[in-house]
């Protein structure tokens, strides 16, 4: 079954001449990791938006086509429903935490939803473990660090038991060490709770590992859809595209350029080892010249 | 806690709620007037101007109860000018005159939302606010100062022009704010 | 500057574990007690219990000082003016010029600064032993609906925040050797303009991002949202409204119906 659907998918914003997205069709599978990959304006954050329907419920524009969470049709339906399907993590920290206390930041979705209270507080405790926060529950959210409240964000989401995360550039505002924590814990979503996980990223390199496609948006307009390693496998397209590629898989794209026989496709240290060991002689060579 | 998965079962179609039947106010509102009201406390807070001449010290959340008015309508003035500025004086500690701000201000804002805004904010409209938005909370502070707190009847009179000064203040500072932010957001100009 | 934009502190005094709702019911009270209360010795009375109170709130020196300065800043500034602008009265004690200051007016003077001083004290109970969340639920308890409630509550939130922007906006703007409080009123207000805009348009930034996070967290779902945290009154709650309920019975009964002078 598929997690998000998009047939024909367009969006122009008010007063813009040209659509910010232009989608002839995109599916992501149940369970499925997918980061999208773009630049600024790239249309990543409408197509966010398009996948829980605060376009078109909210933000109002020209707009065309079908979308579909898990079959449903998106139109047919408010956010609000639609936000037991799909959660939403954004950007910016600051703004999308609004309580005084961790506890009620993760307790407000379950409590619109008119959940009984027994199973919020079940659910606070679980959503607060699978984010790390554990015991962290009156905390106020503004003492917690850029890595934290993110993952307060996720856990806010989580609460509401969707199938499907959606994150804007979740790690814009964090160190190396609060993104490798946010994306380790997407993963564990995925491989340990059946999350759909969709990620609007500029991190190539981190996220490879961590992806099981990479979907690349230029000007709206998807570019390049496939495993993490074949899109890479083209730095030079990456970088059109104004993501910069990991800097492995630039010494495998400049290896592959210079010799015979299959293309290098390596993302980590432990590949390119294993990879190049495989023709050492050569490279030997080539390094020594 | 046990480990849990988070779909009821494997690979059925996730289920959707029925649609709600709630009557709340939008969203949008409740963010907006959020974010109005604790900027109105946070400005009251934070800048306090020394005024010479009567060696009163102002604050510049009048500025912002105004702001709200013009740029927003007297719902957003009364509400965000008469609540941030009570919640303001809560926090700083003079919880005493909370409800009397909570009633000048909101007066305030409510007034200059209802007369600033005429044929669309012309520069006598917005004086027309600020003078009669002013009066209301200048008057309502002289009465609360007088006959309920019972400061002595001249306390409270010298108080007036102190207030007035400040009501001059945040009525420019506030219909400056309120013509560059409706510059940097064309959205709001409407 | 957050110490100073959250009074409360996390203490275990019986007054921190009342329902807010009694604690910002007996302040009312309290203040129409204040308020009816003529004489000096009731009065004086009333502000004792207060400070008892107070001082029951195991509210931090630091507060306590801040606080109390600025009350009995207040009461000095109306004990020492009231005498000057009433006139009315004998014996003339002195004079000064042509002002006359009698006794008792200097009487009056001294019962308007205490009751003031009850008017002001009253709300530091409450300030220092309530979190600023448990003010808000109060509010909602008492009949203010979920959606104004939440908008106070982020309110509440937001202001820390704001506070730092702004401060830091400021700090920007001497770096770049603007001067706040210099020139004529045109400019200053100018020059407060140019700090307030950036401060002002980001917030109004926040504020639709908030507005998008309320909706994909299902904001509005069900009229009958359900609460994680309620607060519930417990014996000891009921005891202390009674208490409060009947320190303003009690004086109103003896002072309107048997004329007790009070």
């Amino acid at each position: 079954m598929q997690a998000l659907r998009l047939e024909d998918v367009r969006f122009r914003y008010p007063g813009m001449s040209g659509w910010a997205l232009d989608i002839p069709s995109l599916g992501i599978g149940q369970g499925e990791f997918v980061t999208v990959l773009g630049p600024n304006g790239a249309g990543k954050t409408t197509l966010s938006f398009l996948a829980n329907g605060l376009i078109p419920k909210s933000i109002k524009g020209e707009s065309e086509g079908s979308v579909e969470v898990f079959e449903h049709k998106a139109s047919e339906y408010s956010v609000a429903q639609l936000s037991t399907l799909v959660g939403m993590v954004f950007q910016e920290p600051e703004s999308q935490l609004f309580c005084m206390s961790a506890e009620e930041e993760v307790a407000f979705g379950p409590e619109n939803l008119a959940v009984p209270r027994d199973e919020i507080a079940r659910r606070v405790e679980w959503a607060l473990g699978l984010v790390g926060l554990k015991g962290m529950n009156g905390r106020s959210p503004s003492t917690l660090s850029g890595g934290q409240k993110q993952r307060l964000a996720i856990a806010a989401a989580l609460s509401m038991k969707p199938s499907m995360l959606v994150l804007d550039e979740p790690a814009y505002a964090l160190d190396p060490v609060g993104r490798i924590e946010l994306y380790t814990i997407l993963s564990d979503l995925k491989t340990n709770h059946g999350m759909t996980v969709v990620v609007m990223e500029r991190d190539a390199e981190a996220l490879a590992k961590f992806s099981d496609r990479f979907v690349v948006l230029v000007g709206g307009r998807i570019t390049a859809s496939g495993p993490p390693a074949a899109v890479l496998r083209d730095p030079r397209f990456l970088k059109e595209a104004g993501v910069s590629p990991p800097q492995l898989s630039e010494v495998a794209s400049m290896i592959s350029a210079r010799r015979k026989g299959p293309p290098l496709g390596f993302l980590t240290v432990e590949e390119a080892v294993a990879e190049i060991m495989v023709n050492a002689p050569r490279h030997t060579r080539m390094v020594s010249r | 806690m046990a480990a849990e998965d988070l779909r009821e079962s494997g690979d059925e179609r996730p289920k959707i709620i029925a649609s709600g039947d709630a009557k709340f106010v939008s969203p949008k509102t409740v963010a907006l007037y959020g974010v109005l009201t604790a900027l109105t406390a946070a400005i009251t807070i934070m800048t306090v101007i020394p005024f010479p001449p009567t060696k009163g010290y102002f604050n510049l959340g009048e500025a912002m109860v105004f702001f709200s008015a013009f740029t927003f309508g007297w719902r957003a003035g009364l509400i965000c000018g008469g609540v941030g500025s009570a919640a303001a004086d809560l926090i700083i500690g003079f919880g005493m005159f909370a409800p009397t701000t909570l009633v000048a201000k909101g007066a305030e804002g409510l007034v200059a939302g209802v007369l600033g805004r005429i044929k669309g904010g012309k520069p006598w409209a917005y004086a027309l606010g600020i003078a009669c938005g002013g009066a209301c909370m200048v008057t309502t502070y002289f009465l609360s100062e007088w006959l309920i707190m019972d400061y002595a009847f001249a306390v409270a009179v010298a108080e007036i022009p102190t207030n007035i000064a400040q009501v001059t203040i945040g009525g420019t500072v506030g219909t400056l704010l309120s013509h560059a932010v409706k510059r940097s957001m064309p959205s709001l100009a409407k | 500057m957050t110490g100073l934009l959250d009074l409360y502190s996390e203490k275990g005094s019986f007054l921190h574990r009342l329902d807010p709702r009694v604690k910002l019911l007996a302040v009312l009270l309290l203040s129409v007690l204040a308020f009816m209360l003529s004489e000096l010795l009731p009065l004086v009375l009333l502000l004792a219990f207060i400070l008892l109170l107070l001082a029951l709130s195991k509210s931090s020196f630091g507060k306590a000082f801040f606080a109390l300065k600025f009350v009995v800043r207040l009461m000095v500034l109306i004990t020492l003016l009231w005498p000057l602008f009433d006139r009315s009265g004998t014996p003339v004690l002195f004079s000064i010029g042509p002002l006359d200051i009698t006794e008792p007016a200097i009487w009056r003077g001294v019962t308007s600064a205490v009751r003031i001083g009850c008017f002001a004290t009253v709300w530091y109970i409450l300030m220092f032993t309530t979190q600023q969340r448990d003010l808000v639920r109060a509010l909602v308890k008492l009949g203010l609906r979920f959606d104004y409630g939440l908008a106070l509550s982020i309110s509440f939130r937001f202001i820390p925040t704001f506070g730092l922007t702004i401060e830091s906006i400021k700090d920007a703007q001497r770096a770049r050797a603007l001067e706040l409080d210099k020139g004529s009123f045109i400019r200053r207000s100018k020059n407060y303009v140019s700090v307030l805009v950036p401060a002002v348009v980001s917030a109004l930034r926040t504020a639709d991002t908030l507005a998008l996070t309320l909706q994909s967290r299902a904001y509005g779902a069900f009229r009958d949202r359900t609460y994680l945290r309620e607060i519930r009154m417990r014996p000891s709650d009921y005891v202390a409204l009674a208490v409060a309920v009947l320190a303003l019975l009690l004086p109103a009964l003896a002072k309107y119906v048997y004329g007790v002078p009070l």
